[in-house]
């Protein structure tokens, strides 16, 4: 009895210990998501975190849930330009740290330029397209800040009617049986809201997500089954990992009705002005440029900045993290600097035609 | 096959049941067949070579003994260590010869290099079996007659990719009278082994992320971003080795074999003298018996030969760690700091502080500028090229620049440093590094159980292990 009970201490006391441990090394950060009831699936606000897949990132959430630092919702004064970005995990930057995403390069070179405060404030979100991140635009992000830019990023993906599926766990645009915009709320469906309502129904399994050991085991059950090892093999046994297909394309797809409606609808935001801004990787999707510009919406493309992999005009690749190896899936450090200067560049000389009336020009 | 993988606990179970229960002699070919398996997991083909080099050395040891004459003694040994240096030159030093002799005079070589992969330990059994035929030339070791010793002396898996560089006098004795293992031989290895899976997956592949990304792309960081990277490598090759070299004793424990302690709390060291005492002691003392004072004659020769002695030694130790400038300016800087504490212990060998206030402030500020030395030197061990190397420099101490993750990476860093002090100080209190052994099995298993479920649990998430930084070498 008296060993069982020095055991238990002692386990007690190491289980704090490493507990402690890896959440101050953050080797396992607490977990990013949690599930709000309107909106789905969002990012804890003010928590400690840190990724290092492809890139590294090391940081905080704001109250907001976003990797950036702490902006009142309202901006200051008529001379300040505040510009939002919208879009999915290459704005969140998540792969460089704050200081490296390219709305620091923004805020600093467009001030230089404009010699007043510009602030950017950057709501990318990892794996949301627009069918997501348009409906927390309009319905929360469009309300609740004051925006005389935003600069709305697209790609391929949204060009489909993914009907707000799985792979988007937050509230989405999704068609009625008119054909008019709905909000959608089949991520109530998906297995991870089940077993995470679940678990929180269980008095004692409620705080599941604060342990570090929790976090531990479900990122190594995670991860077995994304590299599609069985639970016992390993390493070369199990097979490395599947380099994936990381060439350009061209997407002959049209655009869908859905994104049609998406693409007007956040158009119409009357604070200030969208400015569609097409990523070129790893689709090309000319179908989005020319209903843009049939539309005479604002846009750039990254055609313009990146050529392939690579920053136009040099042969610095802007998707290869050296330290991981990994390739093609993000922008790295150099990646992030080279938008930076590019959509600085871009709103500089074209700021004069925005319609941004609550900027003094 | 990797020590930071469940499977390499797979294999070490396996190994060792069916080790216990094999009849003598043939648990010695089962384990020598288990060692070969466990290497050839990661090209076969260098399999040959480390047979080859192993039979190779066996055949000179004996022929080295029974020569009459001093002079074909010596012959043979010049042959030996010939051969030996010709083919760890060829896989390791061949193309940074050709980069060396490209840049110093212009000529385009590049059709030269050689593309093969470097035989993983190479350098570490080469020096192994070194040690074999330099201890029979110095008649200080006789010729094993058994070839399955000599083969496991050389080969056996939990010592043969990363040392410790066991010296054939300290081993061969041990396995000729091999004995199965006993109760406290497998509670050592286990103790061994967990403290070592701790340091080197939950302390070394997990700091490592951090460095990796920071010295791949050190323009896009602040001084102090580049300055924690820095201290975390410190941490990070520590562990990793550290970790290494526990799973490697515990693991060789396991089977009745007692590997030689390989770091005994380096970063507490008073001096660089005590550094090196400390540090990799495996390689140390390879480094201080053949070449400082067998070779190049220690201190015996006059007070100059000395320093130069030291200054080369290091030279050579640092070139033993791979073909690249950085690090032999990494072994250059850790001789220049030798000989420097040399010269200054031999210069105040007459001062006597007799206030203890004093003399442990003195004593404080020795340690704490020894790490810093040694912290400064792994710069160069880790950059990739001096370009990088003098970047860091500027941006640390010259044109510095503020970042606001100053305090983000301090707390990571610090909690790092402190796990790992933890361990030292533990193991500095116990006096051993099996010191979860020295507590009674509710404690032990209290401590263990924790510390493995964290470890398997974390070797599930990450899709490919972390090599050990000295697999490279």
């Amino acid at each position: 009895m008296k060993n069982l009970i020095l055991f238990l201490i002692t386990f007690g006391i190491t289980v704090l210990g490493i507990e402690f441990f890896l959440n101050t090394t953050r080797i396992t950060p607490p977990t990013l998501k949690y599930y709000n009831p309107v909106y789905g699936s969002l990012n804890r606000p003010n928590i400690d975190y840190y990724k290092a897949v492809e890139g590294l990132y090391v940081g905080k959430t704001n109250y907001d849930g976003r990797f950036r630092e702490n902006y009142p919702k309202r901006k200051d004064d008529k001379k300040t330009l505040r510009i939002l970005l919208m879009g999915d995990s290459f704005v969140e930057g998540i792969d460089v740290f704050s200081h490296n995403h390219f709305a620091r390069y923004m805020e600093e070179l467009l001030g230089q330029k404009l010699n007043r405060k510009v602030e950017v404030i950057d709501f990318g979100r990892g794996n949301c397209a627009i069918q997501a991140s348009s409906y927390y635009f309009t319905d929360y992000i469009s309300k609740e800040y004051d925006a005389d830019l935003v600069l709305y990023f697209t790609e391929w993906r949204d060009m489909y009617n993914i009907g707000g599926g799985a792979a988007y766990p937050s509230t989405c645009f999704i068609l009625d049986s008119n054909n008019n915009l709905a909000a959608g709320y089949l991520w109530k469906k998906t297995p991870e809201y089940a077993i995470h309502k679940k678990l929180t129904a269980n008095p004692i399994l409620k705080h599941y997500e604060s342990s570090a050991y929790f976090r531990l085991l479900y990122r190594a059950v995670a991860m077995t089954k994304i590299t599609g090892m069985p639970i016992m093999t390993f390493g070369k046994f199990g097979g490395s990992m599947k380099k994936p297909d990381y060439a350009t394309y061209t997407s002959n797809a049209p655009v869908s009705l859905l994104s049609k409606k998406l693409y007007d609808t956040v158009n119409s935001y009357d604070k200030g002005q969208v400015i569609w801004v097409v990523r070129n990787k790893p689709y090309n999707a000319p179908a989005i440029l020319e209903y843009l510009k049939d539309k005479n919406f604002k846009y750039v493309s990254l055609s313009d900045t990146f050529n392939d992999n690579y920053i136009k005009g040099t042969n610095i690749d802007a998707y290869y993290f050296k330290a991981s190896g990994q390739y093609g899936g993000h922008w790295n450090n150099d990646g992030h600097k080279a938008m930076g200067y590019f959509l600085t560049n871009r709103i500089y000389n074209n700021l004069a035609n925005c319609n941004t009336p609550n900027y003094e020009k | 096959m990797l020590f930071n993988t469940p499977l390499y606990l797979v294999f070490l179970v396996i190994v060792f049941i069916v080790f216990y229960f094999l009849p003598k002699r043939i648990d010695k070919l089962f384990l020598l067949g288990a060692s070969y398996l466990f290497y050839g997991y990661w090209d076969w083909r260098f399999l040959l070579l480390l047979v080859g080099s192993s039979l190779m050395d066996f055949y000179f040891g004996k022929l080295i003994f029974e020569a009459q004459e001093k002079k074909k003694k010596k012959s043979l040994l010049l042959f030996s260590l010939f051969i030996n240096l010709l083919i760890l030159c060829f896989f390791k030093y061949f193309n940074f010869f050709i980069d060396s002799f490209q840049l110093a005079f212009g000529h385009k070589l590049d059709f030269l290099h050689i593309h093969v992969l470097l035989p993983v330990g190479i350098s570490f059994y080469t020096f192994q079996s070194l040690s074999y035929t330099f201890d029979i030339y110095r008649e200080k070791l006789l010729p094993t007659k058994d070839t399955l010793d000599y083969c496991l002396f050389v080969g056996v898996f939990p010592h043969m990719v990363s040392g410790p560089i066991v010296k054939a006098k300290l081993i061969l004795p041990q396995l000729a009278t091999l004995e199965k293992p006993v109760k406290k031989d497998f509670l050592t290895g286990f103790s061994l082994i967990t403290v070592g899976m701790f340091q080197k997956v939950l302390i070394g592949d997990t700091v490592a992320k951090y460095v990796n990304h920071i010295f791949a792309d050190p323009t896009y960081y602040s001084s102090s971003e580049l300055f924690f990277s820095l201290l975390m490598f410190t941490i990070q090759i520590y562990a990793d080795f550290s970790g290494y070299s526990n799973i490697a004793r515990g693991s060789a424990k396991l089977f009745g074999i007692d590997l030689i302690d390989n770091f005994n709390q380096p970063y507490l060291s008073a001096n660089i003298t005590d550094f090196w005492r400390r540090w990799h002691i495996s390689l140390s003392e390879w480094l201080r018996e053949y070449v400082y004072i067998w070779w190049l004659g220690g201190n015996r020769i006059n007070k100059a030969r000395t320093y130069i002695n030291l200054m080369l030694t290091m030279l050579i130790g640092g070139f033993w760690h791979g073909a690249n400038w950085t690090f032999i300016v990494w072994g250059g800087l850790h001789g220049v700091g030798l000989a420097v504490h040399k010269w200054f212990m031999a210069s105040t060998k007459n001062v006597v502080i007799n206030n203890k206030l004093i003399a442990g402030f003195l004593n404080l500020i020795s340690g704490v500028s020894t790490f810093f030395f040694v912290v400064l030197a792994w710069l160069f061990f880790r950059a990739p090229d001096f370009k990088t190397a003098w970047f860091y420099l500027d941006r640390m101490l010259v044109n510095r620049v503020r970042s606001t993750m100053t305090k983000d990476l301090a707390i990571i860093a610090v909690t790092y440093a402190g796990a790992v002090l933890l361990i030292d100080v533990v193991e500095n209190k116990m006096k051993s590094h099996e010191f979860l052994n020295d507590f009674s099995p509710a404690i032990r298993y209290g401590m263990a159980v924790p510390i493995w479920i964290a470890v398997i649990w974390y070797m599930y998430t990450v899709g490919i292990p972390a090599p050990f930084i000295y697999f490279q070498f």
